[in-house]
């Protein structure tokens, strides 16, 4: 027996209902209409690569008017083929169809829409979002870490986005298609859309039909016994549970080529409480020879391991938790899953963590021998923000949604292994005007460290620095976002922040410029900044020089007096030589993070 | 001089006002308590997962309150007939029984909840639904067969004969 949709289960289970109800993953997908569309549509037109959106909003419709885009993919594969003056000539004579939105991704951060392509159920994004904090409409490709000027393929949700952003979705393209590469006109079916009820307790049918028995529903009341027709996360084992959450919190595909076929017709195979490995190869870089599908992806596509994963093997983009819980100690233990801190219901929905997990006790629930003196252990003062546990054993190395994301490699701090992995260590995120010296040499005083190797301008020059400056366009984007984040700013003083974020504001990555814009503004003196992160070169070039102007170093900072491993001298102006010196030995490595 | 089956106070009749009276009183106070229990927002009774609570104690609101009023009407409109006597007495147990069982059932199923489901309390509503439904079927049946105690409010006992309903009725029709 199959599907039958939250609206099923919502009498029997009015709290768990009411609170998925309230969280972001009800609100993934959602049918277009005026309560679920967050941007304006009034009237407006968008351009993007040189074609103009226009978007307008008549009864509780919403339409885009645009060049029709299969003649668009037309044009794209004729420049591809290097027939330039032909794609022109396609371009001009592309006709103007009107569309209209139907559904939408997102709630939270941003939200995107689809329109059907015209093709049996097929949709295809605007390629635009609307950032919900800001409110403003940006080009969906500047959301994204990505390298500049790159032409994303168009997104189709039913092939892209349907296993995960739906319940008990069917993409519904034919195998043979598939097959031959020309995936065709599909007759997708979701059971619901959102990631809903039996996203994570399996399909209810037989559920429902079991407890229209009343004595049935007493007997489990009244009794401790397990009713066998729902799947329970809490009550799998700590493995299986954590698999309901990383059948999507994973970077993760099939084993084979049939496999993936048969998921781009039916959907994928697992259900919770399945063992997710029968059905899901999830990607490690240790791993890749297990699934023939993956491995020959990453033998023609030179770099993809690096659009999800840092050297060693962490996964370094967000919302794929999973696999960095996988390499967990914690979970290694074989107790610890996902719902060890996390929950759908009665959480708050932004980052649903059960109910006093947001501290400490997410960790002391098992390390009680921390609980009474912390400060032995953390060598910080019990109350300050260098004591809890999170900051030291889930520090903020993924990236994802515009700013950086806690990794969930619950692990002690290892310079080496950071080093080696261009990853800035979790000491340095939060003292960001320190060196990597300072940092292997109280890691070894409190905890015996092994030492690592620290050089050159490591020993010398702070690891915040350093990374801003000669780190790739994601160690960029995540020590950006350190520099607006309160804890960095209280134990690294703010005051020499602003001209390092201000490189930031002519950053080739649009997603860079964005965070670093967003994290000047929390600097002191910069609240009322003005710029624009999609600006035009020039104006971003001159955002830079006025932020100079505007900083100045206060006069009671004691970086007057030791301020050179922050390259600022002692008359308070920037080590303009050695800034260019690392600017010059930056990771220019083009650099593609897969959220 | 005192209506034969009206007469004393422990008469059905009078049985019935009394509880009915009483059962008002009761459930009005419940649906008074129910409001504050709104007006603070009171977690344990607005909130979405005592959803069942809610419903529950509304329907014991309501239903005490309906009962009480079936038993006032009941005890002011008996027809006063002395063939009628058992049933009618019978009647007269059932409403109150029903009057107990039905709101005691829904208040007791929702203190103690069960997700979606209502406690065991509930089993009582049945009990009491089968109490009310015979009650009304014996009352029905008997309605129109004689006086009402309403008549007898003029200060007259209004039959005294051996005359049944069935026996005033049946002849009427037999002329036709």
């Amino acid at each position: 027996m199959g599907f039958v949709s939250s609206n099923e289960c919502r009498s029997c289970h009015p709290h768990e209902y009411a609170t998925w109800h309230a969280s972001y993953h009800r609100t993934m997908t959602q049918v277009v209409g005026p309560e679920t569309v967050l941007a304006d549509f009034e009237d407006l037109e968008l351009r993007f690569d040189g074609r103009p959106y226009n978007l307008s909003q008549r009864n509780g419709e919403f339409w885009v008017e645009l060049s029709d885009p299969d003649g668009v993919d037309q044009v794209i594969a004729a420049a591809q083929r290097g027939e330039i003056s032909r794609a022109r000539e396609m371009a001009s004579q592309l006709p103007r169809v009107r569309r209209q939105i139907v559904m939408s991704t997102g709630s939270h951060h941003y939200q995107l829409y689809w329109y059907p392509s015209g093709s049996g159920r097929e949709l295809y994004m605007l390629p635009f979002a609307y950032l919900i904090a800001e409110k403003r409409w940006v080009p969906r490709v500047s959301i994204f870490l990505v390298p500049p000027n790159e032409v994303e393929p168009r997104k189709v949700w039913n092939r892209d986005c349907m296993p995960c952003h739906s319940t008990g979705g069917a993409p519904g393209y034919a195998v043979s298609q598939v097959e031959s590469d020309r995936l065709g006109a599909p007759d997708s079916h979701a059971a619901e859309v959102g990631i809903a009820c039996e996203a994570c307790h399996g399909p209810s049918a037989e559920h429902i039909v079991a407890n229209r028995n009343p004595i049935r529903r007493y007997e489990f009341h009244l009794s401790a016994g397990v009713d066998p027709s729902a799947v329970q996360p809490e009550r799998l084992e700590a493995e299986r549970s954590a698999q309901v959450c990383g059948q999507c919190h994973s970077v993760n595909t099939s084993y084979t080529f049939a496999d993936w076929a048969q998921t781009l017709k039916d959907g994928s195979p697992y259900r919770a409480g399945g063992d997710l490995r029968q059905s899901t190869y999830v990607v490690s870089p240790d791993t890749v020879s297990e699934s023939p599908l993956f491995q020959g992806w990453v033998q023609r596509n030179q770099g993809t391991l690096d659009e999800w994963f840092w050297p060693d093997g962490e996964v370094r983009v967000a919302g794929r938790e999973y696999n960095g819980l996988l390499e967990s100690p914690c979970y290694q233990g074989g107790e610890f899953s996902c719902i060890s801190c996390h929950s759908i219901h009665g959480s708050d929905p932004d980052d649903q963590l059960a109910a006093e997990m947001d501290g400490d006790q997410a960790c002391l629930q098992c390390h009680e021998k921390f609980q009474q003196n912390i400060e032995k252990h953390t060598h910080h003062p019990a109350k300050s923000s260098g004591s809890r546990c999170y900051n030291c054993h889930m520090p903020h190395t993924t990236y994802g949604l515009l700013k950086a994301v806690r990794s969930h490699r619950i692990s002690s701090p290892s310079l080496s292994s950071d080093i080696e992995s261009g990853r800035t260590n979790a000491c340095n995120l939060c003292h960001l005007d320190q060196t990597l010296a300072w940092t292997q040499r109280h890691l070894s005083d409190w905890y015996d460290a092994a030492e690592a190797a620290v050089e050159g301008d490591q020993r010398t020059v702070a690891a915040g620095v350093l990374g801003l400056l000669r780190g790739d366009a994601g160690t960029r984007a995540i020590l950006a976002w350190h520099m607006g984040w309160e804890p960095a700013q209280k134990a690294s003083r703010a005051d020499w922040m602003a001209p390092f974020l201000a490189l930031m504001l002519d950053d080739p990555y649009d997603a860079v410029r964005f965070i670093g814009s967003r994290s000047l503004g929390r600097v002191p003196g910069f609240a009322s900044f003005q710029y624009d992160y999609l600006a035009v070169s020039d104006e971003r070039r001159r955002a830079v020089s006025r932020v100079m102007q505007l900083w100045k170093l206060p006069s009671d900072t004691p970086w007057r007096s030791e301020g050179d491993r922050v390259l600022i001298r002692p008359d308070g102006a920037l080590h303009s030589d050695q800034v260019g010196r690392l600017l010059e030995s930056r990771d220019h490595r083009p650099i593609s993070l897969v959220e | 001089m005192p209506d034969q089956f009206l007469g004393g106070d422990d008469t059905f009749a009078q049985r019935n006002l009394r509880f009915g009276w009483w059962a008002l009183l009761a459930f009005l106070s419940l649906g008074f308590f129910l409001e504050v229990l709104h007006g603070f927002k009171v977690g344990w009774y607005v909130s979405v997962s005592t959803e069942v609570r809610r419903e529950m104690w509304t329907l014991a609101h309501a239903h005490g309150t309906l009962l009480a009023l079936i038993n006032i009407v009941f005890g002011t409109s008996v027809p006063r007939n002395k063939a009628n006597v058992t049933s009618l007495q019978t009647a007269s147990r059932l409403l109150v029984t029903a009057g107990i069982l039905l709101p005691m059932g829904f208040f007791l199923g929702g203190v103690v909840i069960y997700s979606g489901d209502p406690g065991l309390g509930i089993l009582l509503v049945p009990l009491g639904a089968a109490a009310l439904v015979v009650a009304v079927f014996v009352a029905a049946r008997h309605s129109g067969s004689g006086s009402s105690s309403t008549d007898s409010s003029q200060g007259q006992p209004m039959e005294k004969t051996e005359r049944s309903s069935d026996r005033a009725v049946r002849p009427a029709r037999k002329k036709r």
